[in-house]
C-alpha cells in the first residue's frame, strides 16, 4: 500500500490540508505542537473504516470545535494492483467517492464505494502489519511491533526463506502434547522423573533384594558344605583316636618292665658309690704318708744347702775388703802428685807475666816517640797555612773576575760600530792622534765602542763616537776590572798565574796537615797522649820493680823465651788435668767398694740365719714322721689301699653290667613313645569334643536355615527383579520414544524457526549495524519478537535494554519489515513523533537506517522536532 | 502289577517372568498336581508312586511348601516314594531330614536313603539310586547295580531301579563324572538284574536306549518353552505284569503351557493373523506366551498389533516380548503422513524417524526407539482413534 496524497477538511484543527506523498522514501512532515499532525493519520483510519454515515464519538471527534462544518478527508491510494482516489464526508452531508484509477477506471460512490475499498484492501493489503508498523504518538515507544501473524509479513519470510511455517492449531496441540508426553518421563533438564524415576528406583531395590537373597542362599551351601566336612572329619578322628589308645596300652607295659631294670642299676650304682669313698679315703692316707717323708727328705737338703751358702758369703766378705784397702792407698798417692803439679803451674804464670810487661813497654815508648814527629808536621804545614791566603774560594772569585773583564770587552767591541779603513795605496792616518799605516792588504779595522778621531791626511778629520749603549758597556768593563783588582789585592798576588801558583802551595800544606791528624788518630785511638805517657812511665816502674824474672822453681834459659814458657805451662797444666782424671777414677773406684764390703756384711748375716732355721725344720719333720710311723707303720697303709681298690673295681663292672641291661630296653624311646601316645589320646579327645560341638553348633544353624526358606525368598527376590526389571524396560521403552521424539521435533521446530525467522533478522541486523555500529546481533524470536541484543560480545535482553535502546530497535524493527514486504504489498511505516530518547550520535545512525528504509518502501514521518530527523538524508520535508 | 512312574515335581520353583498375580496360581498348580497323580494312579491301579527325583525344587525351602504338599501326598491313596535328586540332594541340609518334612511326612510317603532293596509290593522290590550332594562325582545308577551285586533277583521277584541325572547318551557334556550309563544300563536290564530303571531330571518324556525299560518320565506339569521342553506334563503308567516287558503308557497330567510365538509380520492381515492365534490359545490364565515378531509394518498396523498385544497381555498368565527375537520395523509414508494431518517440521522429524524405524538389526543404537517414537506419534496425533 502507498499513499500518494492526503487532503483534509475540517478536520479536527485542520481547516484545508492537502499533502502528497512520494512513492518512496522518507517524508517528514514537520509542524509546531496541535498543528494537526496526529490528525493526518487519524484522517486516513476514519478514511479507511468508517462509513460516511456513521456517527460515533470517533467520528464526531473529527468535527472542528464549535463548528458545524462537515469534515471531509480524501486520499490518493495504491493498494496492490489498484490505484484509486477515495473521499468520504461526514456528519454533515455524508457522502463516499471512490475514483479507481487502475487497473480499471471504475467509479462508486456511497455504501458500494466504501465496500469496494474494503474488499480490495482485505485482498490486496495486510491491515494488521500496517497498524503495526505504526509508531503512534502517546504509545509506549519501546512497545515491539505486533509482527506474528501478519499475513504479508509471513509470506515475505516464506518467500525469503523458502520455508513453510504453518502455525496452526493441530501442529501446536501436536507440539505440546509431545512436550506433554516428554514431561511425563524427564524433568526439564532431561533427568528421568516420576514413574520412570521410579521404575529405575524399584529395580535398583530389587537388585539388592536378590543380592541380598543370594548371599543367604550360598551362605546356607557353605555351611552344608561345612557341615559335611566337620562329620568327615569326625568319623575320621574317631578312627585315629581308637588306633592311638591301642598305641598307649602297648607303651605302658614296654614302660613298667622298664622301671624293675632301672632299679637293679640304681641299686650297683649305690654300691659303686660306697666303694669309691673307701677307696678314696685309703689313697688319702697313703698319700699323707707319703707326703711326711718327702718332706723329711726335703727339710735335711734344705738345711746343708744354707750351711754352704753361710760358708761362702764369709769367704767373699774378706776378699772385698782387702780389694778397699788397696784402692785407698792408689788415692792418697794421687792426690800428692796433684800437689806439686799444682804449684809448678803458678810459677810458670808469673814468668809469663813479666815477660810481657817487658814487650809491652818497648812497644808504648816507641809509639809516643812517632806521635810527637807527627805533631811537629801538622804544627809545620798550619804555620804555613796561615801566610798562604789563595785558598780555592779566593782563586775561583779571581778566575771568575778575570772571565767576565773578558766577557765585558769582548761585548764592547763586538757591539761597536765597525769602520774599516782601506788605503787605495799604502798611507799612514791618524786615530785618536795615532798614525796607523793603511794599505790594499793592510785595512784598518776600528770598534766604535769610544769616540775615535781619525786624520786622514791633512784634510779629512774623520770623528766616530759610539752610540749611548757603547758607554754602559765601557762602565761594565770597568766594573769587572775593578773587582779583578780588588780580588788579587785580597790574594795578594798581581795576576792569576801568580794566584794559581799561590793556591797550588796552599793545597799541599792542607794536604800535609791532614796526613798528619790520620796518623795521630792511628797511633792514639781512644787514648790521649798524656795517658800515653803516663802508662809507659808505669811500665818502666814495674819493669824496674820487677827486676829479672823470679821463681822459686828452676827456670831453665829458655824459659826466658816467651813462646817456650807458654808451651812449658800448656804442658803442666795437661799433667794436672790426667792426674785430676786419675784420681777421680781411683775415688770412684773406692766407693763401689766401700758398697760391696756393706753388701757382703749382709749377705753373709743372712746365710747365717737361714741355716740356722733349716736346721729347726728339719728337726721338726724328723719328729712328725717318727710320731706318724709309730701310730699306722706305712705297710699296712698300703695293704688298705690295695684292698679297696678292688672293691671298687668288681662295683663298676656290676654298674656296667646292669647299664647294658637296662640300655638293651631302649628306655628313651619307650618313654618318649609313651608320652607321645599319652598326648596323640588327649589331643584327640579334645579334637572330638570341639568336633562334637562345632556339629551341634553347625546342625542347629542348619535347621534354623532350613527353617527359613532361603530358596523361596531368593525366587520371590527375583521374580520381584524381573516384574521390575520389565516393568522398567517398558516404561524407558516409552520414555525413550518420548525423548526421541521430542528431541527429533524440537530440533526440526528449532531449525524451521531459524530459517523462518533469518531474512527478519538478516534485514535487521544490517540496518542495526548503522545505529550500533558493526559489531550487533540480535536474537529473534520465532514470534519474531526481538528476545535479546549482543553488542562487543555482550548479550543484554531486550527488557534489560534502555528505554532509548528500546525505541532504536522498535524502529528498526518496523522498518525492517517494511523492507520486507515492500516488494509484496508493502504498507508504509508511520512514525509519530517518536525518537524522544535517543542521542545524537544514534539519530545519525537511525538517519541513515531511514533513508535505506525509504529506499523501498514508504516512510511518513510526523514530528514537531524535526531536528530529530535532520540526519535522512532522503527526506522530503512538508512544513504544516 | 502298575506303578506310577512320575519325577521333577519342582514343587517351590518359581518362575520369574510371571507376574504377582500368576505365580501364585502357577505354584498352587505343581501342589495340585499331586492330587491329579494320585488320581491316575487309583484309577489305573498302580500299586504305588515313584518320583524320581527333584520332588522339591531346592533344599531351602519355607515349611509351609513342604507342609503343603506333604499334606496333598497324604491324600493320594497309595504309597509314594520320593528319590532326592540333584535338585533336593540327601546332604546335611535335606529337606528330607529337616523338622518341617519329618514331623509332617505321612506314613504312605517313603524316602529313598540309600541303595538298600524295598519290598514295595509283593513280589517287587525298589532299588533307589539317591543323590548325597549336588556334584556327585560318580555314576549313582551303576553304583546302585553293584548293591545288587550284578546279580538277577530270586526268582519271581520284579526289580525296578530309581535313578536320576543325565544319561550319556543325551548329555552334551562328556566330563560330566555323574553321567548315568547307558550301557551299564541295558546290560543290567538285558541280564534281568533289573526289569525297569525309572529315571527323573529330563522333563520331557523319553524313551532311553532300545531296551524299552529305561524312561524319563518327564514333569508333570511344565517347567520350560516348548521349544526346550518338548513333552512334559505327563506321567508315565508302567505295567510289569509281565517282567520282562514292560507296558508303558503316557498320560497328560500338566495343565500349563509355556509357547513360543515366532512369527513374520508385514501387513495388516499379519497382524490380524498373530492376534488371532494368540486369541486361540487357552486356557490363556494358565498359558505363557512369548513373542519373536520380525519384519516391517507401516506405522498404523504396527499401532495396531501393539494395541492388540497390550490388550491380550492382562489376559495371559504371562505375554512378553522375546527381546531377543524381536525385529520388528516401522515406516511411514506420505499418504499416512497426510492422514495423520502432520506437516511442516513435524513432517521433516517423522521422515528422520521413519527413516532410522526401517533400519532393522541397525544394533544397539536404536533398539527400536524410532519405531517407538513414531507409534507415539500415531498415538498422539489421533492416528490411533
Amino acid at each position: 500500500m502507498k499513499l500518494h496524497s492526503l487532503h483534509l477538511q475540517n478536520f479536527r484543527g485542520v481547516i484545508d490540508r492537502r499533502v502528497e506523498f512520494p512513492k518512496t522514501g522518507v517524508v517528514v512532515l514537520q509542524g509546531p505542537n496541535e498543528v494537526g499532525k496526529t490528525s493526518m493519520m487519524d484522517a486516513l483510519d476514519l478514511l479507511l473504516k468508517e462509513k460516511d454515515g456513521a456517527k460515533k464519538q470517533i467520528v464526531r471527534d473529527a468535527q472542528p470545535v464549535n463548528s458545524d462544518v462537515a469534515p471531509v478527508v480524501t486520499a490518493e491510494i495504491t493498494a496492490g494492483r489498484y490505484r484509486f482516489v477515495y473521499k468520504k464526508q461526514w456528519l454533515k452531508a455524508p457522502a463516499t467517492e471512490l475514483q479507481i484509477l487502475q487497473p480499471q477506471p471504475e467509479s462508486l460512490t456511497g455504501s458500494a464505494a466504501h465496500d469496494r475499498v474494503t474488499q480490495i484492501l482485505t485482498e490486496e493489503v495486510d491491515l494488521d502489519l500496517f497498524e503495526a508498523l505504526r509508531v503512534l504518538q502517546g504509545g509506549h515507544a519501546g512497545a515491539q511491533a505486533e509482527l506474528r501473524g501478519n499475513s504479508a509479513l509471513r509470506a515475505a519470510l516464506e518467500m525469503a526463506s523458502g520455508t513453510t511455517l504453518r502455525v496452526d492449531d493441530d501442529a501446536e496441540n501436536l507440539v505440546a502434547a509431545i512436550e506433554a508426553e516428554y514431561l511425563k518421563y524427564f524433568t526439564a533438564r532431561g533427568n528421568p522423573t516420576g514413574a520412570y524415576r521410579d521404575a529405575e528406583k524399584e529395580v535398583e531395590t530389587a537388585r539388592a533384594t536378590v543380592a541380598t537373597a543370594q548371599a543367604a542362599l550360598e551362605e546356607a551351601e557353605t555351611q552344608i558344605t561345612k557341615h559335611q566336612r566337620l562329620e568327615a572329619e569326625q568319623a575320621e578322628i574317631a578312627g585315629r583316636f581308637k588306633e592311638a589308645s591301642a598305641n598307649l596300652k602297648a607303651d605302658q607295659a614296654a614302660f613298667d618292665s622298664l622301671a624293675q631294670h632301672t632299679e637293679a642299676l640304681t641299686a650297683a650304682q649305690e654300691n659303686l658309690k660306697t666303694t669309691e669313698q673307701a677307696l678314696s679315703a685309703a689313697e688319702t692316707a697313703y698319700r699323707e704318708r707319703q707326703t711326711l717323708k718327702e718332706l723329711q727328705q726335703q727339710r735335711q737338703t734344705d738345711a746343708e744347702e744354707a750351711a754352704h751358702e753361710h760358708e761362702q758369703a764369709a769367704e767373699q766378705l774378706a776378699g772385698v775388703k782387702q780389694r778397699a784397702a788397696a784402692q785407698q792407698e792408689a788415692i792418697a798417692t794421687y792426690e800428692g802428685k796433684r800437689q806439686e803439679l799444682r804449684e809448678r803451674c803458678a810459677a810458670l804464670e808469673d814468668s809469663v807475666a813479666n815477660l810481657q810487661r817487658r814487650t809491652q813497654l818497648q812497644r808504648e815508648t816507641q809509639r809516643l816517640t812517632e806521635i810527637e814527629a807527627a805533631e811537629k808536621r801538622k804544627a809545620a804545614a798550619e804555620a804555613a797555612l796561615v801566610e798562604l791566603k789563595v785558598d780555592d774560594d779566593l782563586l775561583e772569585r779571581i778566575v771568575k773576575a778575570e772571565g767576565e773583564v773578558r766577557i765585558a770587552s769582548t761585548i764592547l767591541r763586538d757591539s761597536a760600530a765597525q769602520l774599516t779603513v782601506t788605503g787605495l795605496a799604502a798611507e799612514e792616518i791618524s786615530v785618536n792622534g795615532e798614525g796607523v799605516e793603511v794599505g790594499p792588504q793592510e785595512p784598518l779595522k776600528l770598534a766604535i765602542s769610544e769616540p775615535v778621531s781619525l786624520a786622514i791626511g791633512q784634510n779629512i778629520r774623520l770623528e766616530a763616537t759610539p752610540a749611548q749603549s757603547g758607554a754602559e758597556r765601557i762602565q761594565e768593563l770597568q766594573k769587572a776590572k775593578s773587582q779583578l783588582s780588588d780580588a788579587l789585592a785580597a790574594g795578594g798576588i798581581t795576576d792569576v798565574a801568580a794566584a794559581r801558583a799561590a793556591n797550588t802551595e796552599y793545597r799541599k800544606n792542607l794536604r800535609i796537615k791532614a796526613t798528619a791528624e790520620s796518623q795521630l788518630d792511628g797511633l792514639l785511638g781512644d787514648e790521649i797522649p798524656a795517658d800515653l805517657q803516663a802508662r809507659v812511665a808505669l811500665l818502666k816502674k814495674q819493669v824496674a820493680q820487677g827486676g829479672p824474672p823470679t821463681s822459686e822453681m828452676d827456670l831453665s834459659a829458655s824459659e826466658t823465651d816467651e813462646t817456650s814458657l807458654a808451651e812449658e805451662l800448656s804442658r803442666a797444666h795437661e799433667s794436672l788435668a790426667a792426674c785430676e782424671e786419675k784420681l777421680a777414677a781411683a775415688q770412684e773406684e773406692g766407693a763401689i767398694l766401700r758398697e760391696a764390703v756393706a753388701s757382703a756384711q749382709i749377705a753373709a748375716a743372712r746365710a747365717e740365719s737361714k741355716g740356722e732355721a733349716a736346721t729347726a725344720e728339719l728337726h721338726r719333720a724328723n719328729e712328725d714322721l717318727t710320731f706318724a710311723e709309730k701310730q699306722v707303720p706305712t705297710a699296712a697303709l698300703d695293704e688298705q689301699l690295695s684292698n679297696a681298690r678292688s672293691a671298687r673295681d668288681s662295683a663298676h663292672d656290676e654298674v656296667l653290667k646292669r647299664q647294658e641291661k637296662l640300655e638293651a630296653q631302649n628306655p628313651e624311646t619307650v618313654e618318649m613313645r609313651l608320652e607321645n601316645s599319652q598326648l596323640v589320646v588327649s589331643r584327640l579327645e579334645a579334637e572330638q569334643k570341639q568336633l562334637s560341638e562345632e556339629i551341634a553348633r553347625s546342625h542347629g544353624q542348619l535347621e534354623l536355615i532350613g527353617s527359613q526358606g532361603r530358596q523361596e525368598a531368593l525366587d520371590e527376590a527375583l521374580s520381584a527383579y524381573e516384574a521390575a526389571q520389565q516393568a522398567h524396560d517398558r516404561i524407558r521403552r516409552q520414555a525413550r520414544a518420548a525423548q526421541l521424539l521430542h528431541e527429533t521435533v524440537q530440533r526440526y521446530q528449532q531449525q524451521t524457526w531459524q530459517r523462518y525467522v533469518a531474512p527478519f533478522q538478516d534485514r535487521l541486523t544490517g540496518l542495526g549495524r548503522l545505529v550500533f555500529g558493526p559489531e550487533v546481533y540480535f536474537e529473534v524470536s520465532p514470534n519474531l519478537e526481538i528476545l535479546s541484543r549482543t553488542l562487543a560480545g555482550q548479550t543484554v535482553q531486550y527488557a534489560a535494554l534502555s528505554t532509548g535502546a528500546q525505541e532504536q530497535i522498535g524502529i528498526l524493527s518496523r522498518l525492517a519489515c517494511a523492507q520486507l514486504v515492500s516488494n509484496n504489498g508493502g504498507v508504509p511505516v508511520m512514525i509519530d513523533d517518536a525518537l524522544g530518547n535517543s542521542d545524537p550520535t544514534r539519530l545519525e545512525g537511525l538517519g541513515a537506517v531511514l533513508t535505506q528504509a525509504g529506499k523501498d518502501a514508504q516512510v511518513i514521518i510526523l514530528t514537531c522536532t524535526p531536528e530529530r530527523y535532520r540526519a535522512v538524508g532522503s527526506a522530503t520535508v512538508v512544513r504544516l | 502289577m502298575r506303578f506310577l512312574h512320575t519325577a521333577d515335581w519342582q514343587l517351590g520353583m518359581t518362575r520369574h517372568f510371571l507376574d504377582g498375580d500368576a505365580q501364585p496360581r502357577y505354584t498352587q498348580a505343581r501342589i495340585d498336581a499331586i492330587a491329579r497323580l494320585g488320581k491316575l494312579a487309583q484309577n489305573q491301579e498302580c500299586e504305588f508312586i515313584l518320583v524320581c527325583g527333584d520332588v522339591f525344587e531346592s533344599n531351602h525351602l519355607a515349611p509351609r511348601v513342604i507342609k503343603r504338599a506333604l499334606e496333598a501326598m497324604r491324600a493320594v491313596p497309595v504309597p509314594i516314594y520320593l528319590l532326592p535328586g540333584n535338585h533336593d540332594p540327601l546332604d546335611a541340609g535335606s529337606i528330607y531330614r529337616s523338622p518341617a518334612f519329618v514331623d509332617s511326612c505321612p506314613d504312605n510317603v517313603h524316602v529313598l536313603e540309600d541303595t538298600g532293596a524295598v519290598a514295595v509290593a509283593p513280589g517287587v522290590e525298589l532299588i533307589g539310586a539317591p543323590w548325597f550332594s549336588k556334584h556327585p562325582n560318580r555314576d549313582l545308577v551303576a553304583e546302585a547295580l553293584e548293591t545288587t551285586a550284578y546279580e538277577a533277583p530270586a526268582s519271581g521277584i520284579t526289580r525296578i531301579i530309581a535313578g536320576h541325572g543325565i544319561v550319556d547318551s543325551l548329555s552334551p557334556d562328556p566330563n560330566n563324572p555323574a553321567l548315568i550309563s547307558l550301557e551299564t544300563m541295558q546290560r543290567a536290564i538285558a541280564a534281568g538284574q533289573a526289569h525297569f530303571i525309572a529315571l527323573g531330571d529330563r522333563h520331557s518324556v523319553t524313551d532311553v536306549g532300545s531296551s524299552g525299560a529305561i524312561w524319563y518320565s518327564g514333569a508333570p506339569e511344565v517347567t520350560d518353552f516348548d521349544d526346550v521342553e518338548i513333552a512334559s506334563g505327563r506321567a508315565l503308567v508302567v505295567d510289569l505284569s509281565q517282567p520282562q516287558k514292560p507296558v508303558v503308557t503316557r498320560h497328560e497330567v500338566g495343565e500349563w503351557a509355556f509357547r513360543t510365538l515366532h512369527e513374520e509380520l508385514v501387513d495388516k492381515a499379519d497382524v490380524a493373523r498373530v492376534l488371532q492365534t494368540l486369541e486361540g490359545m487357552t486356557p490363556k490364565d494358565r498359558t505363557v506366551v512369548r513373542l519373536g515378531l520380525k519384519g516391517t509394518l507401516a506405522l498404523a498396523d504396527n499401532a495396531q498389533l501393539e494395541a492388540g498385544l497390550e490388550a491380550q497381555r492382562e489376559v495371559f498368565a504371562s505375554l512378553n516380548a522375546w527381546e531377543r527375537h524381536m525385529d520388528l520395523a516401522v515406516y511411514v509414508d506420505d499418504s499416512q503422513l497426510s492422514d495423520l494431518g502432520v506437516s511442516g517440521f513435524i513432517a521433516e522429524a517423522v521422515g528422520e524417524l521413519s527413516e532410522l524405524a526401517q533400519n532393522r538389526d541397525d544394533g544397539a543404537d536404536d533398539d527400536g526407539g524410532a519405531r517407538d517414537a513414531l507409534s507415539l506419534l500415531y498415538r498422539l496425533a489421533g492416528g490411533a482413534r
